[in-house]
């Protein structure tokens, strides 16, 4: 009954859509901002009666000092352990992919594409999550799974000494169980994305079965067995 | 030869309505075997468990590694027990709807009789008798007015019968729901057998490989019979628990969907007596006062329950034809009047006594049910304690139902 989620592994479509949009919205600051700074040249030029060259190379150097500036700063931010508790239930998917990204690169090779997958699992679990009430049980337990074990897991081992993470500790390596930890995790998200797409699929059976017990075939009203 | 109204079985063979008999409890032992596994099923489950023990008896039994496997026993069937279990206590979250009297369906059908006895002939005295004023003069014509009440009444009754349509609908959507859910739980019970028949297998051939080892390594034999054994009995135990109280679930949605089925073949026979009773009204009018009652209501209704009773259009088709050829004898056709108003009344009646014995038989499953879903309660609080104790997603072996 689970979604089948075990694509490839995809880079986050989410998390380039959020960086992009990111990218963007710096973009058209930082041309605002040069626009502006042009039109007040303008403007004092006009009052001045023209301005001399010096003064045209200084407009133009400011300009281009503040839209490489505003188009590289302000980075996209990543969200700390802390602030993805407190964020809203529509945005937590989002939040944690980022979160997960800025964590990739301190994890060993198989921990990352795992990593990788539970962020597109994440991407995919966003939209459906933003429907979901905050107080449904399925929401209770996502919350959980995301934003306290998936942390915590990660950032315990990012906590051990480089040195130490290969070496087999309590019947396994650190690294190997940070991976066993994580496939718990990604099966975790994927059995919730059936869970709470499962009142969608029951709800469509269900019309569907009415609209045959309605129209197709009435004088029965149902009469008809069902699974066995 | 009196005129008969209730002369077409269709609609006059009394309406009989039937509230399902409850569902008894269901014991553990007896619930097992519902839905058989299939051989493929079964050969690929007992590769499954041969796999388990020869891992199993491989390992030294001092080790955390036997430990492991043991725990796998203790989780078997986890998953599957906490789904069922969160179905069958759906069916006690789901309301009974139809049987509430001051909302849907009841209110309705009470409105209804409440409206329909206003226009009742029979409660209206002599309508024939001439009526006069001061009982001397004559003035006016009761019969007259007997059929202007249904004017203003036909936009009631209509919206009572619109709203009865929408309340049946409604439960023909429950009993949608009801289907898809009777076929997810199937599904489940199915998988659930498949978790009975692995632990039962697995019981019996690790007692024989103890038996085996007995002699070879009675230290290994003891710790399999102590360990391994013991939990598989106890998950064997957990698992038709939950499984009594699954089959009890899925037959007590059965309950609910005949009710509803029977409540909807209520609905229908009210709306059709009702209609049949104004159109005979409108027949009786013209025959007898030569008044034409125009209840335009009545013409947008017949479309509606014609579809429910085909044989309804051709009744009344009859019954006009009749009460015309009878007209010459002005009593007959209030009689026929007065049969037709019985008819609606006698359908509330059984109406009402199906919804009683339906309600206590209703009282019954859930009673039996909820009883059966406190024992498992138990059982899957302690799977739920053991789950957190273990898990291990990259085991080879899983001990887990097949898709």
């Amino acid at each position: 009954m689970n979604m089948s989620m075990t694509g490839p592994a995809l880079p986050g479509v989410k998390i380039a859509l959020l960086r992009l949009r990111n990218a963007v919205r710096r973009l058209v600051r930082a041309s605002i901002v040069s626009f502006a700074i042009l039109i007040g040249a303008l403007v004092v030029s006009l009052f001045t009666g023209g301005i001399g060259d010096r003064w045209l190379v200084v407009t133009f150097l400011l300009m281009l000092v503040s839209f490489v500036t505003l188009s590289i700063f302000p980075r996209t931010r990543v969200p700390g352990v802390a602030e993805l508790r407190k964020t809203p239930l529509r945005q937590l998917a989002g939040q944690s992919v980022l979160w997960l990204e800025a964590k990739r690169p301190m994890l060993p090779a198989p921990a990352r594409t795992l990593a990788g997958r539970i962020g597109a699992d994440l991407d995919q679990l966003s939209p459906h999550l933003a429907r979901l009430d905050e107080r449904h049980p399925a929401a209770h337990e996502v919350r959980k799974l995301i934003d306290e074990h998936l942390p915590a897991l990660v950032e315990s081992y990012t906590r051990i000494p480089a040195p130490l993470r290969a070496r087999p500790h309590a019947g396994s390596t650190p690294e190997a169980q940070l991976v066993e930890g994580l496939a718990v995790i990604a099966r975790e998200i994927e059995t919730m994305t059936g869970e709470i797409a499962r009142g969608e699929l029951d709800a469509l059976a269900t019309r569907g079965r009415y609209l045959e017990m309605r129209y197709v075939d009435p004088a029965g009203a149902g009469e008809r067995p069902t699974a066995e | 030869m009196a005129l008969e109204t209730d002369h077409d079985p269709a609609l006059n063979g009394g309406l009989k309505l039937d509230p399902p008999d409850p569902v008894p409890a269901v014991a553990p032992e007896r619930a097992a075997g519902l839905v058989p596994v299939d051989e493929e099923h079964k050969a690929k489950l007992s590769a499954r468990v041969d796999e388990f023990i020869a891992d199993l008896i491989a390992q030294d039994v001092n080790s955390p590694e036997f430990g492991r496997r043991v725990d796998q026993i203790t989780n078997m069937g986890r998953r599957e027990i906490a789904e069922a279990a969160g179905q069958s206590n759906r069916f006690l979250d789901r309301p009974v709807r139809a049987m509430d009297e001051t909302s849907g369906v009841g209110a309705d059908l009470a409105e209804l009789r409440r409206t329909v006895e206003d226009l009742d002939p029979s409660k209206r005295g002599n309508l024939l008798a001439p009526r006069r004023l001061f009982g001397i003069l004559p003035f006016g014509n009761r019969l007259r007015d007997y059929f202007d009440g249904y004017k203003s009444a036909q936009n009631h009754i209509g919206a009572i019968l619109a709203r009865l349509q929408g309340g049946r609908d409604e439960l023909l959507m429950d009993n949608a729901a009801i289907d898809v859910e009777r076929q997810k739980l199937w599904a489940s019970l199915g998988k659930l057998e498949q978790m009975v028949y692995m632990s039962k297998l697995l019981d019996e051939r690790l007692e024989a490989r103890a038996a085996d080892l007995d002699i070879g390594d009675p230290a290994k034999a003891r710790a399999i019979r102590e360990s391994a054994l013991f939990y598989v009995r106890q998950r064997t135990q957990d698992l038709l628990t939950q499984m009594a109280v699954s089959v009890q679930g899925y037959l007590a949605l059965d309950i609910v969907r005949k009710n509803n089925i029977e409540l909807v073949k209520g609905v229908d026979r009210a709306s059709t007596t009702t209609v049949g009773a104004l159109r005979t009204a409108v027949t009786v009018a013209q025959a007898l006062t030569n008044q034409k009652l125009v209840l335009d209501q009545i013409g947008a209704l017949n479309t509606t329950t014609a579809n429910i009773i085909e044989a309804t259009g051709k009744m009344m088709k009859d019954n006009s034809a009749r009460i015309h050829e009878q007209a010459a004898a002005s009593t007959i056709p209030l009689e026929t009047l007065g049969r037709a108003f019985q008819n609606i009344y006698d359908t509330m009646d059984s109406i009402d006594s199906f919804k009683l014995k339906a309600l206590d038989s209703m009282k019954q499953t859930v009673t039996a049910l909820e009883d059966e879903v406190e024992k498992s309660r138990a059982y899957i609080a302690r799977a739920e304690g053991q789950a957190q104790a273990a898990a291990n997603p990259q085991d080879a072996i899983r001990l887990e139902a097949l898709e």
